[in-house]
């Protein structure tokens, strides 16, 4: 529906109608948004605040954005800088980056399947939703940008505000992390937690 | 051969299939002597799969609410009106509704064309959203306006000849506002009233044939019907049975009067 109102709009003329035409464009980007603003809030009223907040943001410094670059990542942006200035401001202890448990360790009793088979196997009917929640924030937030919503490195690096190497060694923690807490579900239901695991394995 | 120092900064953009063919053969004949590497390459290969795999169920759609908040937080100054307003009026141009107006021109053509029942549905969606947006602007608790001063300021100043159902102090209904929404070719009329001291609009969309139905839009009552290639909407806010009896009611009011 938003796109049609752009189409349509488009053909008017003005500088209205160039605005008008942005702020369409940015709020079909509102699915994303919550999704991403779930993972940092885990809270769906604190994530639609932090959604309306965003676009208010964007709204008012719309002339801060370059035509041309990628309007979703500049809005993941702003989202991300809102939930920082948010947290802050609620004196909330951020996550220690340095405080994940990840080792080299091979996952256990492997019966010869590939990690693979053995991912699939254990995620079948597991809480994946959860086991990404459950990661600590720094990892869920560069796997959930990368493999959710598919920016690139550097993107994510900009959204983070870290560099483009950070990303990445984050990335690939968090998809390790996120495989063993997986695969190392008990049978009698108990997870494994990861640091601070809030809806972890059920 | 590079070694496991080497391999792992290049991990991530290695499973993710984003290095370049020689690189890619250096990891491959590392990892083929190094099964530690070789496995955590396996492990985040399943990692990734897994998640992308489930990227549609990972992702859900925002709440019509929070829809309707952000459309709200788009500032009035993006659509400055186009021709000077009368002082004092209380029948205003109203440009950012045009947003639904704008869609109606779209939805025109297709309208007769079929689809009917979701465009609709779309177009009812939208005014809601407008319902919205101009009940959070104008607030409410005004005093009530009189229905014939609204209908001759909106031949006067819109050249708009439209039948405004006044309020009724038995309902406790008070009309409030009457605006013009322009696009091209036409305006649509927005009727502002408050029922129970509820904000509820009616929209008039001139040669329009809507098909006569009710439904529940991002969190709204909306009533549709037509009358002598006369387009009504009516939305309200609510979505429980009371709020939809309530509709009911007022729909039935504002039909009794055309």
């Amino acid at each position: 529906m938003l796109s049609n109102m752009r189409l349509v709009s488009e053909r008017a003329d003005g500088p209205a109608v160039d605005s008008r035409a942005l702020s369409d464009q940015a709020l079909e980007h509102i699915d994303s948004l919550y999704g991403a603003a779930m993972r940092l809030t885990r809270n769906p009223a604190d994530a639609e605040d932090l959604v309306q907040e965003t676009y208010v943001k964007a709204f008012r410094f719309e002339r801060q954005f370059k035509p041309g670059t990628h309007l979703k990542a500049w809005l993941h942006t702003i989202l991300h800088n809102t939930f920082l200035n948010l947290r802050r401001r609620a004196i909330r202890d951020p996550v220690d980056v340095d405080s994940e448990r990840v080792d080299m360790a091979p996952a256990r009793q492997t019966d010869g399947a590939s990690p693979e088979d053995l991912l699939m196997r254990s995620a079948l009917g597991a809480d994946l939703q959860g086991a990404i929640d459950a990661l600590p924030d720094t990892f869920r937030q560069a796997v959930w940008l990368r493999d959710v919503e598919e920016f690139s490195y550097k993107e994510i690096a900009d959204i983070l505000h870290v560099a483009a190497g950070t990303v990445m060694s984050r990335i690939s923690r968090g998809r390790r992390m996120l495989y063993r807490h997986l695969t190392e579900q008990q049978p009698d239901g108990h997870g494994l937690r990861i640091v601070g695991g809030a809806g972890g394995g059920r | 051969m590079k070694t496991c120092d080497e391999i792992d900064s290049l991990m991530t953009p290695y499973v993710d299939d984003e290095v370049d063919l020689a690189v890619r053969q250096a990891i491959d004949a590392h990892l083929g002597q190094c099964p530690p590497c070789h496995e955590r390459a396996q492990t985040e290969r399943a990692a990734r799969r897994l998640v992308r795999s489930r990227m549609s169920a990972l992702t859900g759609a925002a709440p019509a609410s929070l829809r309707v908040r952000c459309v709200g937080a788009v500032p009035a100054t993006h659509a400055a009106a186009s021709r000077p307003v009368a002082r004092g009026s209380r029948v205003r141009r109203w440009v950012p509704l045009s947003m639904a107006a704008t869609l109606l021109l779209a939805l025109g053509g297709v309208f007769v064309a079929g689809q009917q029942g979701r465009l609709e549905a779309a177009f009812a969606a939208q005014l809601a959203i407008d319902h919205e947006k101009c009940f959070a602007e104008f607030g409410t608790g005004h005093p009530p306006i009189d229905a014939a001063e609204a209908e001759a300021r909106l031949a006067a100043v819109h050249g708009v000849e439209v039948s405004v159902p006044a309020g009724e102090d038995g309902e406790q209904m008070a009309l409030v506002d009457a605006r013009s929404c322009e696009y091209d070719g036409g305006h649509m009329t927005h009727l502002l009233y408050e029922v129970e001291g509820r904000p509820v609009s009616l929209f008039v969309v001139p040669d329009v044939r809507h098909t006569e139905r009710s439904l529940d839009v991002v969190g709204h009552q909306a009533r549709l019907w037509s009358a002598d290639d006369v387009g009504y909407v009516l939305v309200g806010d609510g979505a429980s049975a009371d709020d939809g009896a309530a509709m009911d009611r007022v729909a039935a009011y504002m039909r009794a009067h055309e």
